[in-house]
């Protein structure tokens, strides 16, 4: 079986309305940092939605709605793009708490605002094994530095896995450098043996 | 303050156009399969609106030209609350997304790329992140006042009907799918189910909706980008 290593149309979809969770979309904007290709089909669902906006009907605004507006960009100048990143940012690498997670392995839980995901980093040595584990629900993992092998195949840097329910694999780093991955669980990680129990731990 | 004056008498105009759909100005109506069917998702008619958007944004970057603006407010600011609205926004939050993004249109016209995607992508794409945060806000509420997640109601079959009705009035590359692909996309997409609520609320099964997405979504995709 070859893994998938691209976001669904699905999560695209989400990504392009907005309305994804926002740390499945920290991992989804660290894709598509690396990824052409799921640029190119993100691209096609903003499409869509312009489509979908142009063609909307329009509806009445209140009362001196464009006046309002006027006046707001009177105290801004064109060009001059205010705060408000829209895109979710990598945090700093030396100010997440770090913990062991076996040889040469450590990982980090992330906050991101709004997110109802569970947000990790892990760095793993090169020709380490990474946590093995099960999930009760899906996890989603991209790999922002170097690359690992699992049973199901080999994962490159910039790949984003999906892995649902009963999935249980045990990567290996196969990278000369340390693989450095951001992952997202969606439920509780399912204990399997002594590492299950230590990686639940780990990604409480 | 004369400009005051001006630019609000466009505002009425404006609401005078919203009021009466008939008065689209440069909109004639073109038959979108007579010219060539779908599969570039775009006609004539659009291509001319779209290059005058363009137009548009560029004035704004290039001299921070406000008729330029008032042109684009008159366009996108009433669809845009079309769309926050089909999203769940009561009208006062589907207004400040509307201020907000034009607001964004105006800050940040020199980011515009044509050559990334158009115009109306663009602003859509404005619009769907300035939502992000309204979403935020709206689940913590909903968390602070520990209320229930939306409870899956089934849906009645005269709901389903209307739903598939009013998304049946739907122009551009949406009209390419079933009534039954479009309540999908509509009530996962716009709606924000997942998809067991979707399966639950109109009574089919799990895998029927997920198969169902992604048929519409390869369609939706073989419409529009692939096509690019």
């Amino acid at each position: 079986m070859t893994p998938r290593l691209e976001p669904d149309d699905d999560i695209l979809m989400r990504f392009a309305f907005g309305t994804l969770d926002p740390g499945l979309r920290l991992l989804v904007c660290q894709h598509l940092e690396r990824s052409e290709r799921t640029r190119a089909r993100l691209r096609s669902f903003e499409h869509l939605g312009g489509d979908i906006l142009v063609h909307a009907e329009a509806s009445a605004l209140t009362a001196g709605s464009l006046d309002r507006a006027l006046a707001r960009i009177s105290r801004v100048a064109p060009a001059s793009a205010p705060g408000a990143a829209p895109q979710p940012t990598m945090p700093d690498m030396n100010s997440l708490a770090w913990r062991w997670a076996g040889p040469s392995s450590r990982v980090a839980p992330l906050h991101v605002d709004g997110s109802d995901l569970k947000l990790f980093m892990m760095q793993t040595a090169p020709g380490q094994a990474m946590l093995s584990h099960g999930h009760s629900a899906r996890e989603w993992t991209v790999i922002l530095q170097g690359s690992y092998r699992d049973e199901h195949g080999h994962f490159p840097e910039g790949a984003f896995i999906e892995e649902t329910e009963n999935d249980h694999h045990r990567p290996v780093v196969d990278s000369a450098q340390t693989c450095v991955t951001l992952f997202a669980l969606e439920g509780q990680i399912v204990a399997r043996g002594l590492s299950g129990m230590v990686a639940r731990w780990l990604l409480r | 303050m004369p400009m005051a004056c001006f630019f609000s008498q466009k505002d009425t105009l404006m609401r005078l156009q919203v009021l009466w759909p008939p008065m689209k100005p440069g909109r004639a109506p073109v038959d979108e399969k007579a010219i060539g069917g779908h599969s570039i998702g775009m006609h004539t008619d659009t291509m001319a609106a779209e290059a005058e958007h363009e137009a548009h944004i560029r004035a704004i970057a290039l001299s921070g030209d406000r008729n330029a603006f008032c042109a684009l407010f008159d366009f996108f600011a009433p669809r845009i609350k079309t769309i926050m609205l089909r999203r769940g926004f009561s009208a006062d939050l589907a207004e400040d997304i509307v201020q907000d993004t034009m607001l964004a249109v105006w800050t940040k016209a020199h980011l515009f790329d044509p050559s990334r995607g158009r115009a109306a992508a663009w602003v859509f794409t404005l619009a769907s992140n300035l939502s992000i945060d309204h979403v935020r806000k709206r689940k913590r509420q909903a968390r602070d006042a520990t209320q229930e997640p939306d409870e899956a109601v089934a849906l009645s079959p005269a709901e389903i009907f209307e739903t598939a009705e009013s998304e049946a009035r739907v122009g551009g590359v949406l009209g390419d799918l079933s009534a039954e692909q479009r309540q999908v996309v509509q009530l996962a997409f716009f709606e924000d189910l997942p998809h067991s609520s979707i399966a639950q609320r109109l009574d089919i099964p799990l895998g029927t909706v997920k198969s169902r997405i992604r048929l519409a979504l390869a369609r939706l995709r073989q419409s529009l980008g692939d096509a690019e």
